[in-house]
């Protein structure tokens, strides 16, 4: 189980750019919320995107 | 990558989401799909650096790097401030607002909550007194200069920007 899960929704493009930056950026942006015990997720509902 | 259901079965905590999606009536939308959960929305500030004094950034914004947040600027809810985009002085931007790449809002301009910015725009300042206004849900095309006020549900193009519908 992790302390603190983020959830980024929207896989097509932005979302994407956005993921990236968060994984480099978790400890400055998340440091109040221990980022060594955050998972981060890409959330969509799109089948098309999400089986891609 | 997960579904929203699966994402809210995890097992946390602590949950937050945030919304990427870049139209606001779609990410208005997919918002209303955490609101009877437990999870909290997040706002992602990427290179705090270029954020000035004395400006407010409200949960579940983005505000990508190279974008500069000057002074007493307001953000709203799930708003995205995308690269390398400019926010002049006293800029008012509301909730479900999208500002595209390299958009320019000179000082006291306010944007009315579900507008969309094309990348390049530029928005000329407004006034203490009368700030330039975007209304709500409008949008202003890429490369566009506007001038005047925007009224709510138009959208405007060209330089100087018009209305095309």
């Amino acid at each position: 189980m992790f302390s603190n899960v983020i959830g980024v929704y929207g896989a097509a493009g932005f979302g994407r750019e956005v993921m990236f930056l968060l994984s480099l950026n978790l400890y400055s942006l998340v440091n109040a919320h221990a980022p060594e015990e955050t998972l981060l997720c890409l959330i969509d509902d799109v089948p098309s995107i999400k089986e891609s | 990558m997960l579904s929203v259901d699966q994402f809210l079965k995890l097992p946390s905590q602590n949950e937050f989401f945030n919304v990427t999606i870049a139209n606001p009536e779609i990410r208005k939308n997919k918002v209303s799909n955490f609101s009877n959960s437990k999870v909290k929305p997040i706002s992602l500030v990427f290179n705090k650096d270029l954020n000035l004094s004395n400006s407010v950034i409200d949960d579940g914004a983005i505000i990508m790097p190279q974008a500069i947040v000057s002074t007493s600027v307001k953000i709203g809810k799930y708003s995205h401030i995308n690269f390398n985009s400019y926010l002049a002085h006293d800029c008012s931007i509301e909730e479900f607002v999208t500002i595209s790449p390299s958009v320019t809002c000179c000082g006291h301009v306010t944007i009315r909550r579900g507008s969309f910015i094309g990348a390049g725009a530029t928005i000329k300042q407004g006034t203490l007194d009368k700030p330039r206004v975007v209304g709500i849900n409008s949008k202003l095309g890429a490369g566009s200069n506007l001038l005047t006020d925007l009224p709510d549900y138009k959208t405007f193009v060209g330089n100087p920007a018009i209305e095309i519908f």
